[in-house]
């Protein structure tokens, strides 16, 4: 169980909740897995359902304010069928998280140390105060953090810090799975470079895996080992970030590439994606992309594509079969 | 550095409510100079003529009423006999001086008043953080609406029922005065427990209409703050229930309503007058009651400004309070 090379195995999850209008699909049958050791950029614009499928995963969002069909398994572990008490011992020193605002992610009537030192309390009764505060110390060195800011509140420290001290305290226990989700939104895009680059630093050191939940699927591909596309709360295409970037194969993720000017290389004129996501309460019943896609056909509105296996990716499209014959521009 | 900052805050907080201080026992000498008449003339008046004119300057010399001093030596003299506590003499309890009745008055409302909005206070933010806590649960969802209910009592009416029904009615409790007058007062467990058996209607019927507003700003508040993202990432850190609720969920949710406490607790002093008429407890509120149907200016003089000081008291408690339990007040 322990040596399973699987971190995160996510399958068939649904999540639903209910509105006013009735119930929002936020997340239909998506599989994933996250090897150990690995970093896996999920990636959509925002609504795709990224987030809710990592809040239902980890059981922060349970019923009766959503409606959740599928398994989860974190190293080993069926989620779903943890205990209580198994899923408070399991949270934080087997699976962390790292939340979407650094900003609010802090309680501002805390120092840093009295919010590492619960965590570490909270699974390990045992450990002395002085091994607590030599382990505070430890992760802050370890993200870059000047150590005398333990004894800082939220509101003390930058924007850049904030999020680094986050990042120090998922690492607080050592966990073998990190869920990051858009850990760099509020920061300023040099801020932001550095962070990701600090993320990657530590997943290499210190061999956790990584769940990396973002909407800029280029930063994504240039830093995750694979990378999954969601839509209207269903995976789009699955593969290595290196094959994805020269040769996406789902026109969407095509057309998002395409939306954010590249890291590298000459700068070009920036297109969107004209239209809107669906209506979740009544999502489409064929590709959920149909209505804002180019090549949509009459097959497109009418029938859901399935996530067809090329290799080692995955892509859930009609015009996919023949991708490589409909040109490189999708304009 | 920080600790330089946080006695810094201390001293300039304290300058302030000195400041306020000043300004408030200054108008409490303007305002009653302001208005016509005095009151020895006052007096004269109430006598409706059977006073001699000549028995204005005897009643002015008495309560040491100095028309004809500048208004500049009126008011240093006022300054120093309101900080030594020189209050002047009370009409109602002629001759005993203003500060010794007050002294007498002020630990039965300390007492009955003070210690029904503390247990108001206490009772009804625990009573709100289980209720924000357990929402969807049919009791939770119940309580606030019953305390709203409550609360919608006025405190008199709520005093005049518990009175009518569990004193006079049922004769479980005593309806008036603060301790049976065939017991002699003294620390004994006698005394005390008479104390304490008069004080239970008064309190009880501040409390149950008090404290319906503490569970509704507790509730509401920590609704709020449970979704914030600070909230969750303790839960996904795996803290138990409990930490979570207080020092992530209430400790927060506590802060806006301290100012309103404060208020409250300040209050406390002047506050209650209607319970205390109603139930005839001999607190400050039923002397600021007779001392307003008695003409009583020294008296409702004093009674104001002791209430100013409370306010400002309870409010420099809180202020300092504040800093130690959030940084971003004594940062600010």
């Amino acid at each position: 169980m322990a040596d399973d090379p699987i971190a995160l195995t996510i399958k068939q999850m649904s999540v639903s909740y209910p509105s006013p209008r009735g119930w929002v699909q936020a997340v239909r049958d998506v599989s994933l897995q996250v090897k150990r050791g690995q970093m896996v950029g999920l990636a959509g614009e925002s609504g795709s359902g990224k987030s809710t499928l990592a809040m239902a995963a980890t059981r922060v969002l349970r019923p009766p304010s959503a409606r959740i069909g599928g398994s989860v398994r974190i190293i080993g572990r069926d989620v779903f069928s943890l205990s209580v008490r198994e899923l408070r011992a399991a949270r934080w020193k087997t699976f962390a998280f790292v939340s979407q605002s650094a900003m609010n992610a802090l309680n501002p009537v805390m120092s840093v140390r009295a919010q590492m030192r619960d965590a570490i309390r909270a699974h390990d009764s045992m450990y002395s105060s002085g091994n607590a505060d030599k382990r505070c110390e430890e992760v802050l060195r370890i993200v870059d953090v000047p150590v005398n800011k333990l004894d800082s509140y939220p509101h003390q420290l930058s924007g850049g810090q904030r999020q680094r001290v986050v990042i120090a305290l998922a690492l607080i226990l050592q966990p073998q799975l990190i869920i990051m989700d858009e850990p760099t939104t509020a920061l300023d895009v040099v801020a932001q470079r550095a962070i990701i680059a600090l993320i990657r630093r530590l997943q290499r050191q210190l061999g956790f895996a990584v769940l990396l939940i973002t909407h800029d699927l280029t930063l994504v591909l240039e830093v995750a080992d694979e990378v999954v596309i969601m839509y209207g709360g269903r995976v789009m295409e699955t593969g290595a970030s290196n094959e994805l970037l020269g040769n996406a194969m789902h026109p969407y993720s095509r057309a998002l590439i395409q939306s954010f000017p590249p890291l590298h290389g000459v700068m070009t004129r920036q297109e969107g994606i004209p239209g809107t996501p669906p209506d979740m309460v009544n999502p489409p019943e064929g590709c959920p992309f149909a209505a804002r896609c180019i090549l949509a056909k009459e097959v497109c509105l009418r029938e859901m594509p399935v996530l067809v296996t090329h290799g080692n990716r995955a892509v859930a499209c009609h015009h996919a079969a023949g991708n490589r014959t409909f040109g490189g521009s999708i304009q | 550095m920080q600790r330089f900052s946080g006695r810094h805050f201390v001293l300039r907080r304290i300058g302030l409510y000195i400041l306020i201080f000043w300004c408030a026992i200054t108008l409490n000498f303007i305002i009653p100079r302001l208005m016509p008449g005095n009151a020895a003339s006052a007096l004269m008046a109430r006598s409706q003529g059977t006073l001699p004119p000549s028995a204005l300057r005897a009643l002015e010399l008495a309560f040491g009423i100095h028309t004809h001093a500048s208004m500049f030596t009126q008011y240093v003299d006022y300054l120093r006999n309101t900080l030594t506590g020189h209050f002047g003499i009370s009409f109602t309890y002629f001759p005993t001086p203003v500060a010794q009745v007050i002294g007498s008055m002020l630990p039965w409302t300390l007492f009955l008043i003070g210690l029904s909005t503390v247990i108001a206070f206490v009772l009804g933010n625990i009573i709100g953080v289980y209720s924000a806590w357990r929402r969807g649960h049919r009791l939770a969802d119940a309580l606030p609406v019953a305390f709203t209910l409550m609360s919608s009592m006025p405190y008199f009416w709520a005093g005049l029922a518990l009175l009518y029904v569990l004193g006079f009615t049922l004769n479980w409790f005593p309806i008036s005065h603060a301790y049976s007058h065939n017991i002699q007062l003294g620390w004994n467990f006698q005394s005390l427990g008479s104390v304490l058996y008069h004080a239970i209607l008064p309190a009880f019927s501040i409390v149950i209409t008090t404290m319906g507003r503490w569970v509704l700003d507790m509730r509401n508040n920590l609704i709020g703050i449970l979704s914030d993202d600070y909230v969750t990432l303790a839960q996904m850190k795996g803290l138990p229930e409990r930490e979570i609720m207080v020092n992530y969920g209430a400790r927060n949710a506590l802060l806006p309503v301290l100012t309103s406490f404060a208020m409250s607790l300040g209050f406390v002093v002047g506050g209650a007058v209607v319970v205390e008429v109603v139930f005839n407890y001999p607190g400050i509120g039923f002397g600021l009651f007779n001392a307003v149907i008695n003409s009583d200016y020294p008296m409702m003089q004093a009674i104001l400004l002791i209430i100013v000081v409370a306010v400002l008291l309870a409010n420099l408690v809180i202020d300092l309070l504040y800093s130690f339990l959030d940084r971003r007040i004594s940062d600010a």
